[in-house]
């Protein structure tokens, strides 16, 4: 059974814990004892009343004068009739001497046998067994007993009364009234009195309920206007701010997501996250959550993603998303920060457009133009005089030159949108390769270099735009026999690693100084702007190996320490 | 002043000239106790007769008390007491010494010891307490002691083992619980005795019976003094308050007593047992 004691009751059971031990301790423990000492007290008293006698006896039993030792102890029985009730006096020879007529009476339990024994300087002359009743004297003892035991009980009940008056009052109230007061408190009254004075701990809790109030009220200023900052900020930023849990439900949808989604925030908060999704994403979103709280590693995490959200109208958009997570309470929290890239996404367009349609009519006059300076300088064969002819050669390399620069700039617009087609085909890379390095060792010989290959893995395939992959063998390798010092051998290699494999162009060149190092994948650019003349090119060529290198599924990447080597590489997956 | 001096001298001469008359023509007699009882208790039963013998004759005694028997014995053999009330063994020896004379004594009774046993003990007769325990009050005790003694001794021809216990009641109650075989006594003291203690004892021998105390004069006290003190006590014993007053001496029937009475007495040889 279960009970349900308050604070006054629990201050009650001790006390009457207490008294029931009291009564118990003074029924089992003390009365028998006080009784105990009584009976010894007694006997003893008996005894020593007897060893008056000795003298007497003493005397008589030498006079052989039974006659006076029966008027001492007649005398005695007589004075002390209230408790003997038998005395009898044997000699040595064990002989008994008194009395002669009376029998000994029957023992109970208030009668008491005290033998002893009558000695005058450890000589022994003769044997007293007394019977004395003590049951009077009892009486008396258990009557002062009781009235001992009545007493102490109603003492120790009156002490209990005041004790638990005074603790109802200094304990009990104080509490009770603190407890109100932090009922109050936890309704979110903060405005009660909070009682003080008492120099005690109750007094103490109230300061420190009555400090905790303060801070409380304090803090909670403090957070509401934390959180008016909070909100204003979610609610002024441009883009949609929404958190989900670990299970994929939808925490909070701030207004620029209501704005974007065309949905209210009371109309996706507490459902799932995958509402926002078009299916292809929402199909791996859980795989995604799952991945990630397993390991704390996701792709996703911090890094800015394209991808598709769908608006309540159900029409699809893209999005610029980067993810947070966050511990709060042992759980994940994640924060999706989403921007509608509509808009972005059409002016890219419109510019790509407008660079691809700008460089196509730009073409095809350089081109007519090219013919005809070809024409002019050679196919002719007209005898121009020698400064006429350095003329065309300039005009003819600068030609070239800015088809090359149109070419590429169509080449990353073409890229950009998408209007590359790729022609996948399965191939053997080490053929590929190996061709690659002739046709462009002519380039090498030019800067006074070559290129060997030192290690072609045989038998690996990939799938791949043969001709895409030329052009980006094409510029790696254009790029090392442009940055390689004279007569220094330009090494091709492959490596596997993870299912992937590496083709390396390695250098032993200068190095790519550290601060181009993170913009080499930009467009125009060059280890050194002033060097762009002295070893020709557009500045693109990276940039579109990048783009051809991701869109086959694989990565571009280099390795370089200055003044000694630099390695540019991709990796392919491998069939 | 000088009247008064002379008036003085005269008073103080003529006093004592009146007192020698009266020392002369009123001589004061002793009387002798034997000390049974205390002091207090003799003067108790003796005053009042005293007094009845001054009254009717206007003799003056005067009751002198003696602590102990032997301070009495030593006083009478002395001739100190002019009239001693003493036992018969006494008289025997006061005769000899002093010459005393038996006035009165008790013509009512006679003495004699008495030999106790507890009533359950298989001894029958007095020759089985040879070698025994006996208990007596006193070696002195005449009639509870010196008559036993003497009359077993003499008798009986046994030789006991005399225990003395004091009183007479120590005597019974040492036979009642059997730390002797026999204990002496006399037929009055066994009489006063409880009930139940006499109930416990059987007699299993009385000795030969004596002339009881005598009241004695000494041979000085001129004859008439003596026949009127006799005459006078004999006279107490005709009305009731004087009969009373006799019977706590104890004399229940008070007669003469003559020397010839407690002659038998010596047959008894009592100085081999009187124990000095």
């Amino acid at each position: 059974m279960y009970f349900k004691f308050g604070i006054r009751e629990k201050l009650v059971i001790p006390l009457l814990v207490g008294l029931a031990i009291f009564i118990l301790a003074l029924f089992l423990v003390w009365q028998p004892n006080q009784l105990e000492k009584a009976k010894k007290q007694f006997i003893e008293s008996q005894t020593n009343i007897l060893k008056t006698l000795t003298p007497s006896i003493i005397q008589n039993i030498l006079a052989n004068d039974l006659s006076e030792l029966y008027r001492v102890f007649e005398n005695s029985q007589i004075i002390h009739s209230k408790e003997w009730r038998y005395i009898q006096l044997n000699n040595l020879d064990k002989e008994q001497l008194y009395p002669i007529f009376t029998s000994k009476p029957k023992e109970t339990n208030t009668l008491l046998k005290i033998n002893v024994t009558i000695e005058e300087n450890d000589e022994i002359f003769a044997y007293i067994t007394l019977y004395t009743d003590w049951n009077n004297n009892k009486d008396k003892e258990l009557k002062n007993i009781r009235q001992l035991t009545a007493i102490s009980i109603i003492l120790f009940i009156v002490i209990g009364i005041i004790s638990f008056v005074l603790q109802t009052k200094w304990i009990y109230t104080p509490i009770s009234k603190l407890k109100e007061i932090t009922l109050k408190l936890s309704s979110g009254n903060y405005q009660t009195k909070i009682p003080q004075g008492t120099t005690d701990e109750i007094g103490s809790l109230s300061n420190s309920i009555e400090q905790m109030r303060d801070k409380i009220q304090l803090t909670m200023n403090e957070l509401v206007d934390g959180e008016k900052m909070q909100r204003a900020i979610l609610e002024s930023v441009p883009d949609a701010i929404i958190t989900i849990n670990q299970k994929g439900t939808i925490q909070s949808f701030n207004p620029s997501a209501e704005k974007i989604f065309l949905y209210s925030a009371k109309e996706v908060i507490g459902k799932n996250i995958k509402m926002l999704m078009n299916d292809e994403i929402a199909h791996h979103h859980n795989h995604y959550i799952e991945n990630f709280t397993a390991s704390q590693k996701a792709k996703v995490i911090g890094v800015n993603r394209e991808l598709f959200g769908v608006k309540k109208d159900k029409t699809s958009f893209p999005i610029d998303l980067t993810i947070n997570a966050k511990v709060i309470d042992d759980e994940y929290i994640f924060t999706g920060v989403i921007r509608d890239i509509t808009e972005q996404e059409k002016v890219n367009r419109l510019k790509n457009e407008f660079v691809s349609t700008v460089s196509h009519e730009l073409r095809t006059p350089l081109t007519a133009i090219k013919g005809s300076l070809d024409l002019v300088s050679k196919g002719l064969n007209l005898d121009l005089p020698e400064q006429a002819t350095t003329m065309l050669n300039i005009a003819n390399r600068n030609v070239v030159r800015l088809l090359t620069l149109i070419n590429d700039i169509l080449d990353i617009s073409k890229l950009e949108s998408g209007e590359i087609n790729f022609l996948l085909e399965e191939f053997e890379i080490k053929p590929f390769l190996e061709e690659n390095v002739e046709i462009n060792q002519e380039y090498a010989k030019k800067h006074n270099t070559e290129f060997t290959c030192t290690h072609i893995d045989e038998n690996i395939l990939v799938n791949a735009d043969r001709d895409r992959l030329a052009q980006v063998m094409g510029n790696l390798l254009s790029n090392a026999a442009k940055y390689s010092p004279e007569n220094i051998p330009i090494e091709i290699f492959t490596e596997l690693t993870n299912g992937m494999l590496r083709v390396s162009v390695k250098d032993y060149g200068k190095g790519i100084p550290e601060e181009f190092q993170s913009l080499l994948f930009e467009k125009f650019t060059q280890s050194s702007s002033g060097d762009t003349r002295q070893v020709g090119g557009t500045g693109l060529g990276l940039n579109i190996s990048k783009m051809i290198i991701k869109k086959l599924g694989g990565k571009i990447g280099f390795d370089t320490i200055i003044d000694k080597e630099t390695v540019f590489y991709f990796d392919l997956p491998i069939i | 002043m000088y009247k008064n001096i002379i008036f003085l001298t005269l008073l103080l001469s003529s006093s004592l000239f009146l007192t020698n008359i009266q020392a002369s023509e009123q001589p004061t007699y002793t009387i002798g106790i034997v000390p049974q009882f205390e002091i207090r208790h003799i003067r108790k039963i003796w005053n009042p007769i005293i007094n009845e013998i001054e009254r009717n004759t206007g003799i003056k005694l005067k009751l002198v008390g003696s602590p102990t028997i032997p301070d009495f014995e030593h006083e009478f053999n002395a001739g100190n007491f002019d009239f001693a009330y003493m036992n018969p063994y006494h008289i025997l020896l006061a005769e000899k010494s002093q010459g005393y004379i038996p006035l009165v004594r008790d013509n009512g009774r006679k003495l004699h010891g008495i030999l106790t046993v507890r009533r359950d003990s298989p001894i029958k007769s007095v020759k089985e307490l040879d070698g025994k325990k006996v208990a007596f009050p006193a070696p002195n005790a005449l009639g509870a002691s010196l008559l036993i003694r003497s009359d077993l001794a003499n008798n009986f021809k046994i030789k006991i083992n005399p225990v003395y216990v004091k009183t007479h009641s120590s005597v019974y109650l040492n036979v009642v619980v059997k730390q002797t075989a026999a204990g002496g006594g006399v037929q009055k003291t066994l009489n006063q005795q409880k009930i139940n203690i006499q109930q416990a004892l059987r007699i299993l021998h009385k000795t030969p019976e004596v002339a009881p105390h005598p009241l004695a004069a000494h041979p000085r006290v001129p004859e008439d003094v003596r026949n009127k003190i006799k005459n006078t006590l004999l006279e107490l014993n005709k009305n009731t308050i004087g009969q009373v007053l006799l019977s706590k001496i104890p004399m229940k029937n008070i007669g003469p007593a003559r020397m010839e009475d407690y002659l038998p007495l010596k047959k008894f040889n009592l100085d081999e047992f009187y124990v000095k």
